[in-house]
């Protein structure tokens, strides 16, 4: 009956140690539940992917977005793989598609995707593709061709589960005859069972998990739960025992988490540390009943995709466990048993059960675990030291009397197998027996009596923290030197480069470097300046504890980082030193009555992500590697981006910088730029992503790009554009010159040629005969006489009245040439015969031409009563024209020959129509061209 | 044997030509007189041993389900459960038809199970369906663990499920005993608020069936 009530004792005991972990519901939830998600994916820290029945979503911690394939598909993803350039999605009806640019683009090959649901994705140390289908065996794409592998190749079944690639390349698959290991050599087939498969039972293998970094496969089996096989020392061993199936496979911080097909508890886990396997229940939300799938990702967070809750996280680097004490002063964990200290005794919680009481009335500073002699020793305030053994038995005191300088002891740490004790006077150096062997004090050298804090570093140097008196060292040669000599020194850590880091009181935190002191503050990056004690974690990062939390540094690149948020801690302890660290199991720190397990993520080191949807400009598709060249019109320049943290997503942000336009960093929460109508010019944009607010160590995002500029923005354009103007100017110019000689010309000739009618009116020949026949009349035929006077003054007044004209009506010269046909009449009597046979007279004429015509008939030729000279005077469409018969004379008047050369010179220049002169044997005839009367 | 050939007009073609074989063989033999017959007879006998390995096995058994709910317990069973086992293609088909269920505790309880749950008019029968995942060899008796997976068709609904199963073998007899439960939301039958306590979410099956070859 005893041993049945311990043994339920014992399992009330172990279900109480089971850590809690603090889930979170995402928002993305309510979304979820509608679109009936079945699997989740997440590639190193990068965006978390959803499998939904519409759709894929990507999910960054804040926002989500939907991407859908558009070959009218099933939508719901069944299978994820990220080769380190693309994401590979594989579908429930068998399609394969990559996330190429933040967009789905189908996987084309010649033979046609599988029919069946893609179960697993891979790619082996030779570049070939694999793919597990449930239904049609495995595919491998090598050379640019799909071979498949099914029952006909010597596969037991056509149904694959699941598909992973080993470090070394192989590729395992689970399948409902066992693991197979599958090659694809010189186009050969080749299916093996792996050797170690005869330690495990004949399962069926529903899920297989990689672990990259320590070379282990898991393998879950349909009800002979989970199985791990170690690489390096070629042993299975089965890790989870359960009869139900198990779907997926995580490794988180504490242990390896499997989901099992069980309503009420499904998942489970390995602590690896303790070798044992657990139930998990995620705390925070609403309990959790039927989970779709799990994740654990590099960040060490724990995701789970349920029906009820949707998504729900937890940063699974912290986990929290009652302890029901307050003000914890100190904290020692040993083979599973934690104990704790507080001003009230020393308290035991032994396997994760309530803790027990030890020592009762002493006000516990600090704990010592001495490991060769499997004794602990507590420093106590006012009683020395107490060593019991793990059981809580007394085994020794070490007080005032056997030595100890002080009964205060503050801290207690060994160097080379000596153990030191700091109390209120000064320093003890003990053997590991608890001999007193050496003190060090004021009067030895040591600035102050009154010392925080010991530690021993990797160099076997110890530091002491002094109050008030900055920092001593003691050299291996126990040689006491001083570094600084103004400040209260809590806290010493040692980081990977072997670099001594230091907490004081109330300035922030200290780095000792080779000549200096490197300091951090609040503009530094630190979150907290009030700090209770640093410690490293196993990667020999620098963690500081404060009252919000924890930051964690980077030694190499003083990136600050703090996780405090969301993880379910309500108020970090703010006692001197409350945490304990062993550099093997988790760091343990005390919360109030609780512990919290803090167990870092095997990663380089935390940092947010920055994932960059699209960059656009216009609608060019910017590309990061390269310098692009854009037109003129793609000047609007739009950019998406996420920034990831899980770990608290709300203190993402983002500063970025346009070189070219901005000065300055812009600082923004928003996940979306735009700068609209850039000029032309070289630009880079520059975004960086942090988690913290000084932004050391960011992810930087860089790209170049050159609008061109327009064609009216060009030099050459601008230079043809002056080239052509000044043609123009050029050519408008020497036109106008040329037209103004013309004119000058046609001026001159006018000019001329009325001095030459001038002259030739006023020819003495013309007069002395117009006076001749005049003489010849007056007494005859006075009333004639008076007639012809009369017409010659006629004569002369048109002639004087049209000489400036550049045109005359028609009808004006006809009248002109009537009253010189008069003259010539009276002169030559009907000798000369003027015949003119002109109907329409709606023409214009250039002064005097028929005139001048006539004259040159006159003078040119003979004329009697026997054979008359004849001029006729006719119009033929727009040419008048003047022609008379030949009748050569025998003296002929000495001709200048200006009169017809001036006129046909004027008709050019003002109708650019030439005078026709036609000569034959018996007629000369003039074409003169006419102009139309516009008015 | 004479059942199988007239079941299957392949094997009548085979039967025939076989029959050929042996007339002509039959007449090779006749030197060996009054044991020519005895000898016919065995290696016609041995054909028909290679025949039944690859045989297909016909069953007919029972099936009982029970549900049971912290209120009430209901428990209904059929007897007309059929099923064909082909094991040369490692192949099976089972199937009940849902009207054929009875033993409820009362009259208004079986209208329920068939209106309001099952629907049995549009869903008439639950089948399951697939292949065998162990190979035994049943020519000895025994009792041997085989593995099947295959589709459950419930209420409209389809649902891969690996079940584990007995095959018998006894005095050259077959029958197949499975148990296994099913949760009813898996297959979209939902449980009124007011009858939870009445119904389990969880139903528990098991099945017997005894086999003929064919």
């Amino acid at each position: 009956m005893k041993i049945i009530i311990l043994f339920l004792c014992f399992i009330f005991a172990s279900d109480l140690y089971s850590q809690n972990y603090h889930f979170n519901q995402h928002e993305v939830s309510t979304d979820l539940l509608r679109m009936n998600p079945s699997s989740i994916f997440r590639y190193k820290n990068e965006l978390l992917f959803i499998g939904t029945k519409e759709g894929l979503i990507a999910f960054d911690g804040k926002k989500h977005d939907v991407m859908l394939r558009e070959d009218g598909g099933n939508q719901e993803p069944s299978s994820y793989f990220h080769d380190g350039e693309y994401l590979w999605i594989g579908y429930s009806d068998g399609g394969i598609f990559r996330l190429v640019d933040f967009k789905l683009k189908p996987w084309e090959i010649a033979e046609g995707w599988p029919k069946s649901k893609i179960t697993g994705i891979g790619k082996d140390n030779i570049g070939q593709m694999w793919f597990s289908t449930y239904g049609e065996g495995l595919y491998v794409f090598a050379k640019e061709v799909l071979y498949n592998f099914n029952t006909d190749d010597g596969l037991e079944g056509n149904d694959i589960y699941n598909l992973v690639v080993d470090n070394a390349g192989k590729i395992f698959a689970g399948t409902d005859h066992g693991l197979i290991v599958c090659r694809f050599e010189n186009e050969k087939k080749i299916i093996e069972k792996p050797t170690f498969l005869s330690a495990m039972p004949n399962e069926i293998i529903t899920s297989l998990h990689l672990d990259q970094l320590d070379n282990k496969l898991y393998i879950g089996t349909f009800e002979n739960g989970l199985w791990m096989y170690d690489f390096e020392t070629k042993k299975v061993l089965q890790i989870l025992k359960t009869n139900n199936q198990i779907k997926k496979i995580g490794i988180a911080g504490f242990g390896i988490l499997a989901l099992a097909d069980h309503k009420n508890n499904p998942l489970m886990y390995y602590d690896y540390l303790n070798y044992k396997s657990k139930t998990f229940h995620p705390k925070g939300t609403e309990s959790p009943l039927s989970i779709l799938d799990i994740l654990c990702d590099a960040e060490g967070n724990i995701w789970i995709l349920c029906n009820n809750n949707g998504l729900i996280s937890s940063p699974g680097i912290f986990s929290v466990r009652e302890a029901n004490i307050i003000n914890i002063q100190a904290l020692l964990e040993v083979d599973g048993n934690v104990f704790i200290g507080n001003d009230e005794g020393l308290f035991c919680n032994h396997q994760g059960a309530d803790a027990l009481p030890i020592l009762k009335k002493e006000n516990i500073l600090s704990l010592y675990y001495h490991k060769s002699k499997n004794e602990i020793w507590a420093g106590t305030f006012g009683d020395g030291i107490k060593i019991i053994d793990q059981k809580g038995k007394l085994i020794k005191a070490l007080n005032e009397k056997t030595g100890l300088s002080n009964n205060n002891v503050f801290c207690i740490t060994q160097r080379e197998g000596f153990i030191w004790v700091s109390t209120l006077a000064g320093l003890n150096k003990l053997s590991p027996d608890g001999t007193v062997l050496k003190q060090l004090n004021k009067k030895s050298g040591l600035p102050t009596d009154y010392n925080y804090t010991l530690f021993t570093d990797k160099s076997n140097n110890l530091w002491v923290g002094t109050d008030g008196k900055g920092i001593t060292v003691i050299d291996k040669n126990d040689h006491i030197k001083q570094i600084t000599n103004d400040q209260t020194i809590i806290s010493f850590a040692e980081d990977k480069n072997k670099k001594i880091w230091f907490s004081t009181l109330n300035n922030g935190l200290g780095k000792i470097e080779k000549d200096s002191i490197r300091w951090f503050g609040l503009s530094e990056g630190l979150t907290e300046l009030h700090i209770s004690g640093i410690t490293s974690d196993k990667d020999g990062n620098i963690i500081s504890f404060h009252h919000t939390g924890m930051d964690i540094i980077d030694p190499d690149t003083h990136t600050i980082i703090c996780i405090g948020n969301n993880t379910g801690i309500r108020k970090w302890e703010q006692n001197i030193n409350p945490f304990f660290n062993d550099f093997m199991h988790p760091i343990l720190i005390s919360e109030g009555s609780r512990i919290i397990t803090y167990q870092p993520v095997h990663q380089p080191f935390l940092k947010a992500q920055l994932i960059i949807k699209t960059a656009l400009a216009g609608k060019i598709l910017l590309k990061q590697a390269e310098y692009n060249i854009l037109s003129y019109k793609d000047n609007d320049f739009l950019i998406e981006y996420a920034g990831i943290w899980f770990s608290d997503p709300d203190v993402v942000q983002y500063r970025y910088k346009m070189d070219g336009i901005d000065t300055e960093w812009r600082y923004t929460k928003d996940q979306k730029l735009i700068y609209p109508n850039l000029g032309s010019g070289n630009y880079t944009f520059i975004i960086e992503c942090a988690a913290n607010k000084t932004f050391s160590g960011a992810v930087t995002y860089e790209i170049k790009f050159r609008i061109k500029p327009a064609i009216w923005e060009t030099w050459w354009f601008f230079f043809g554009l002056v080239v052509i103007f000044i043609s123009i100017v050029y050519v408008w110019n020497e036109s106008r010159n040329r037209r103004r000689k013309q004119l000058e010309e046609i001026k001159m000739d006018q000019v001329r040629s009325q001095l030459e009618t001038l002259k030739s009116q006023i020819n003495p020949h013309f007069l002395f005969n117009s006076f001749n026949t005049l003489v010849s009349i007056i007494e005859s035929k006075p009333e004639q006489a008076v007639t012809f006077v009369e017409k010659l003054s006629d004569f002369y007044r048109n002639m004087l009245q049209f000489r400036d004209k550049d045109l005359i009506p028609l009808k004006d010269e006809l009248e002109i040439n009537q009253n010189y046909s008069f003259l010539l009449d009276q002169r030559f009597g009907n000798t000369v015969q003027i015949r003119t046979n002109i109907v329409n007279n709606d023409w214009l004429i250039i002064p005097l031409t028929l005139q001048i015509l006539t004259e040159n008939a006159v003078k040119h030729n003979a004329a009697s009563k026997a054979s008359p000279l004849i001029i006729s005077i006719t119009c033929e469409n727009d040419t008048l024209k003047v022609s008379n018969n030949i009748q050569t004379r025998r003296t002929t008047e000495k001709s200048t020959h200006f009169g017809l050369q001036s006129l046909a010179k004027r008709y050019l220049n003002i109708t650019g129509k030439e005078i026709i002169v036609l000569v034959t044997q018996q007629q000369f005839c003039i074409t003169i061209p006419l102009i139309k009367n516009k008015s | 044997m004479l059942i199988y050939i007239h079941s299957n007009p392949c094997s009548v073609f085979i039967f025939t030509i076989s029959a050929w074989i042996y007339l002509q063989f039959y007449k090779l033999m006749s030197n060996f007189g009054p044991m020519r017959l005895f000898i016919c007879i065995f290696c016609f006998s041995l054909t028909s041993l290679l025949y039944s390995q690859t045989s297909k096995i016909s069953f007919s058994g029972k099936v009982k389900f029970l549900s049971d709910a912290p209120l009430e317990m209901i428990k209904a069973e059929s007897n007309q459960l059929t099923g064909i086992v082909d094991m040369a293609e490692s192949k099976f088909a089972f199937s009940v038809r849902l009207k054929s269920f009875d033993g409820f505790n009362s009259a208004l309880q079986k209208e329920h199970f068939h209106e309001n749950y099952m629907e049995s008019d549009k869903y008439p029968t639950l089948t399951y369906a697939g292949k065998l995942l162990d190979k035994p060899d049943l020519t000895s008796d025994g009792v041997y663990e085989v593995r099947s997976k295959g589709n459950f068709i419930i209420h409209g609904i389809n649902k891969e499920r690996i079940l584990k199963n007995k095959i018998i073998v006894q005095n050259g007899k077959v029958s197949i005993e499975s148990s296994f439960t099913i949760f009813l939301l898996d297959y979209n039958i939902t449980i009124p608020r007011i009858v939870h306590k009445k119904i389990a979410e969880e139903i528990q099956i098991s099945l017997s069936a005894s086999g003929t070859s064919l």
